[in-house]
Order: structure tokens, then C-alpha cells, then sequence
């Protein structure tokens, strides 16, 4: 059963929690308990609250920003902007072919459900974006996760 | 709200990824800008029908390698490619404004209409999808092509 429900985040490690969470939620996906759409969500949830911890801790805010102009991007769900904002983390993922392959693969799949197709992802595309947010080896939020441990 | 204007960069960029596909035998159904009013931003959207036949992220794989091959680094670096199947809803949204030969790459401005919103795009190409036996052959040659160009 997926869990939600959970009060907002008031720091960065809270936001490792929301992620870790969704982990945990998107690991349904392997014992066919999920449908497509919530592949899809709980790994775009999943990568969008790791990389808000990334972004908190990198700016050092006292709290999560409002949803004022400069900060619209962290209500869009637009991760690529988030990723930008993430210093060099763009570029260091691009060194990484597989994990860089995870993230078009996940970043293309939840732009396309949030933006602009009402009907769920087939079987074969939901598994490639739940295996790409949540494989240990390739998989795009375990390696956020580990960036996040590496910050001071 | 006035979209953003797609520089005239973006618009030859975006046709030479076209170009640089069709040269590995993908035979793309359609490749378009769409502006996203939301986030402020132009996407660029690659129409295949290999997508949905090869799995996302050997699909992924095999377009960045070979575009990293055959497009300057400089260009690709900051560069993210959605790809979409033809028969996705949006698709056939855009497709029911402007529908082009299979063959043509000169992109053309155009407002389109997407879930009852209208949305600014920059087309070069939206043909018909490919019938099933086309399909296979497609994806035949994209695999034997990319893979030459791996050896290469």
C-alpha cells in the first residue's frame, strides 16, 4: 500500500525522507501492485524530493521557499531546472552514461504525463521508468541520494 | 502570455538532430518544438515509432551515442531530446493541425492545440505513423546503423 499523507517538509533530510519513501512506494512496481501512473508518479516524486534536498542544503535556506516568481520551478515539476539548480551536478550525471539514461528516460516520461498525455504509459515504459528511478546500480535517485551524502 | 522567441540556433539545432536521425535509418514520423507556457521554456519533441518497439532506455543509449558521434559536443551538451510515439495523444493533437510528408525537414512556426490549450510550436515534420511491416524493417536498419557507428 502507498504511503502519503505525511505533513510538508520543514528541512533538507526531510525531504531525503519524502524520497526514500517513495522508494519504498515504487517498489510495488516490482510485485505488480502498481498501476502505470503510479510507476510514474512515485518515481517523479521520488527524484523531485531528492533533489529539493539537494537544492535546500546547496543554498542553506532556513525554510522551503514560497511559491514566488524565481522559485515556480520547485511547484512544476520541472526537474530539469531543478537539476540546474543543483550547481554542477548536470554535468557530473552526464559523465555518467547510464545514470545520464536513466535520467532522459525518467525526466522524458514525467514531462509527457504532467504536461501532456492523459493516458497511462504502457506496461513496457512504466517498468523502464520505475527501473530507472530506483535500480541500485543505474538507477537516477539512488545516485542523487549519494551526491547528497557527499555534501558538507 | 508571449512565449519566449526560439532562436534561430535552437531552430537549425533542432533540424540537424532531425537530419542526424534520419541518416541512422530511424525514420522519424515527426520532430517539433512545443513551447510550454508554464515553465517558460522550448522542448524539443522526436516522434517515433521505434519508441514503444525498442525499450526507452537502449533507445536513449543508442541515440546518444550516435548523435555524440555525428553532432558536435558543444551542441549536445546542454541539449535534452523527448521522444514521443505517434500515436501518443498529444501527437495526434499537433498532427490534426499540421500534418507533413515523411520526408520534409523545414520547419515551419505554428500555433497548435493541445487538451483544449494553445500552445506555440515549431515543426518540422508530422507524417503518418508507419505501418507495422515499414516499422520492423525501421528498426532493423536503426539497430544495424547505430551498431556500425559504434565500431566505427
Amino acid at each position: 500500500m502507498a504511503q502519503s499523507g505525511h505533513s510538508p517538509p520543514t528541512s533538507a533530510d526531510d525531504w531525503i525522507g519524502v524520497a526514500k519513501r517513495e522508494l519504498r512506494n515504487l517498489r510495488g512496481a516490482y510485485i505488480g501492485q502498481l498501476s502505470n501512473d503510479a510507476k510514474v508518479d512515485h518515481a517523479l516524486k521520488a527524484t523531485e524530493a531528492v533533489l529539493k534536498a539537494i537544492i535546500w542544503k546547496q543554498h542553506g535556506w532556513s525554510s522551503w521557499p514560497g511559491k514566488t516568481k524565481g522559485y515556480k520551478f520547485l511547484y512544476n515539476h520541472d526537474l530539469q531546472t531543478m537539476l540546474d539548480h543543483c550547481g554542477s551536478l548536470r554535468s557530473r550525471l552526464r559523465l555518467s552514461a547510464h545514470h545520464w539514461i536513466s535520467w532522459q528516460v525518467l525526466a522524458n516520461a514525467v514531462l509527457k504525463q504532467s504536461r501532456y498525455s492523459p493516458t497511462p504509459p504502457p506496461d513496457a515504459e512504466a517498468h523502464e521508468v520505475a527501473k530507472s528511478a530506483r535500480h541500485p546500480d543505474k538507477g537516477i535517485v539512488p545516485w542523487l541520494l549519494a551526491r547528497y551524502h557527499e555534501m558538507t | 502570455m508571449v512565449a519566449r522567441a526560439l532562436s534561430r540556433d535552437d531552430i537549425a539545432f533542432g533540424r540537424a538532430v532531425l537530419l542526424a536521425t534520419d541518416s541512422l535509418g530511424m525514420s522519424a514520423e515527426g520532430a517539433f518544438w512545443l513551447y510550454d507556457n508554464r515553465d517558460e521554456k522550448w522542448r524539443y519533441f522526436l516522434v517515433s515509432t521505434l519508441f514503444g518497439r525498442i525499450n526507452s532506455r537502449e533507445l536513449y543509449l543508442r541515440l546518444n551515442e550516435a548523435l555524440s558521434k555525428t553532432l558536435s559536443e558543444r551542441e549536445t551538451q546542454d541539449f535534452l531530446l523527448y521522444i514521443a510515439s505517434p500515436s501518443e495523444k498529444f501527437v495526434r493533437d499537433i498532427r490534426g493541425h499540421i500534418k507533413t510528408d515523411r520526408h520534409t525537414s523545414d520547419p515551419k512556426s505554428a500555433t497548435v492545440k493541445i487538451g483544449g490549450k494553445m500552445v506555440k510550436a515549431w515543426i518540422y515534420r508530422l507524417a503518418t505513423q508507419l505501418n507495422e511491416n515499414t516499422a520492423k524493417r525501421v528498426q532493423r536498419r536503426f539497430r544495424r546503423r547505430t551498431n556500425e557507428l559504434k565500431a566505427a
